[in-house]
């Protein structure tokens, strides 16, 4: 497995244990699958199964030992657990099963074409149960919603500057949209980039507008996913540091390096930073971005950095 | 720095398209049924809804119906309301069929007037 996508099935582990998914590994109840509760002649098996897989899996991803099977059986779990109970299905929980199980059938050096078609499915199943919807083309889920339910402030703020449920109409078109965009984007690889910017923009858009509950853990789902389509690179990078920043970085450079994957170095005089590898090289101001771009440690922080702050929030 | 992506199709990517294909059945069923799992179909309606349910005689307590379908028993539901009632009705024609249970959904779909639900079907 590549090491862009071992770190998002395990970010993606860690966002699902800060969730509580465990406590829903339970005996099948009102399944999908009626024949799931034969189940019952057995009390605890069903639940007794999964949590075993499931720790098992944990166990294994995270101390890197079979880390596509540990991330099939991961994704093979969350998803039998859905099919087990009506009552849990969850979009922000089907698809860390859907990412799990197809990052778990990509070896390391491979193009995730298959995560990139669930990319596509997504946004194109988004779009169909969007587009066929007399209330989205009038605006009327959308007013409902933002009116009703949330009484979201930047939507009340917006909505006397067009009549007649202008403002929701905007926004629906908009919606329905960016999601045909994105899964035509995603369904071609040359566009990748694109749409990952556009996924990117329209989540965070999401994030600020209408906040980080609403929509389940779907949204950090998307951000960590977005992980797939970074092309990381392989080999030893070489780190050069200018004088005094190596003298006080460079006892803390193996703790923040978790893949490896650094070999630091001093860098010759009016240098205060140099990255390289694979045949390219940045310097100064230029190096701080493949520095981040390229380490663990930095979405690690991104992660646990993006859950302070929503703490934080929640209590202010 | 951006290695050189193979990206044949290996034997284990077959298991995957299978996975991707039944996603794409699901996307598809939706359109002939009124639930929507497993379809990629968050927000696409917004309903707020209130389960009412009586059972040996006497009308059980929100904690109740709560514990009863492990489902909030009155809120908002985001996705279709029509989730809800497939997972009510079936509880109540499997693990609930000897419990003669009267069930009444109230529900308003994106702001249109109220409709019912009732089990048995009336």
């Amino acid at each position: 497995m590549a090491p862009n996508l071992l770190l998002m099935c395990k970010l993606l582990l860690g966002l699902i244990l800060a969730h509580g998914f465990p406590a829903t590994l339970d005996d099948p109840f009102i399944p999908f699958l009626a024949v799931l509760d034969g189940f019952h002649a057995h009390p605890g098996v069903f639940a007794g199964a999964m949590k075993g897989l499931f720790l098992a899996g944990a166990i294994f991803l995270m101390f890197n030992v079979r880390v596509r099977e540990a991330a099939m059986t991961l994704g093979l779990v969350v998803i039998l657990t859905l099919i087990a109970s009506k009552p849990q299905f969850r979009n922000h929980v089907f698809i860390v099963g859907c990412l799990f199980f197809l990052a778990g059938l990509h070896r390391d050096r491979e193009d995730p074409w298959l995560l990139r078609l669930q990319f596509a499915l997504i946004y194109g199943g988004a779009f169909i149960n969007k587009v066929l919807q007399a209330d989205w083309w009038n605006g009327q889920f959308m007013h409902y919603w933002l009116h009703r339910s949330m009484r979201n402030p930047w939507y009340e703020m917006l909505v006397p500057l067009l009549p007649e449920l202008g403002v929701a109409k905007v926004i629906s078109w908009t919606v329905i949209a960016m999601e045909l965009v994105l899964a035509v984007l995603f369904f071609m690889p040359r566009f990748t980039r694109v749409a990952v910017s556009l996924a990117l923009a329209m989540h965070l858009g999401f994030l600020a507008i209408v906040g980080r509950r609403v929509f389940g853990h779907f949204t950090e789902d998307v951000l960590i996913a977005m992980l797939v389509f970074l092309r990381w690179p392989s080999g030893e990078r070489r780190i050069g540091l200018g004088e005094h920043l190596h003298r006080i970085l460079r006892p803390v450079m193996p703790l923040v390096d978790l893949d490896r994957q650094w070999v630091v170095n001093q860098t010759p005089p009016g240098r205060w930073l140099e990255v390289a590898g694979e045949g390219k090289s940045w310097h100064d101001g230029s190096a701080l971005w493949p520095l981040l771009k390229y380490n663990s440690t930095f979405y690690l922080a991104l992660f646990l950095g993006f859950h302070a702050v929503a703490l934080l929030l929640a209590r202010i | 720095m951006t290695p050189d992506y193979q990206s044949k199709i290996a034997p284990r990517h077959i298991a995957g398209l299978v996975f991707l294909a039944l996603q794409v059945g699901a996307i598809v069923h939706a359109r002939f049924v009124p639930e929507r799992f497993f379809c990629w179909a968050p927000f696409d309606e917004h309903s707020y809804f209130r389960i009412e349910v009586e059972a040996a005689g006497r009308r059980l307590s929100r904690s109740e119906v709560e514990a009863r379908y492990r489902y909030r028993a009155e809120g908002w539901e985001p996705r279709s309301i029509h989730n809800v009632i497939s997972m009510v009705r079936q509880y109540e024609s499997s693990y609930g069929r000897g419990s003669d249970a009267q069930v009444t959904i109230r529900y308003v779909v994106n702001g249109h007037p109220e409709k019912t639900w009732t089990w048995p079907n009336r």
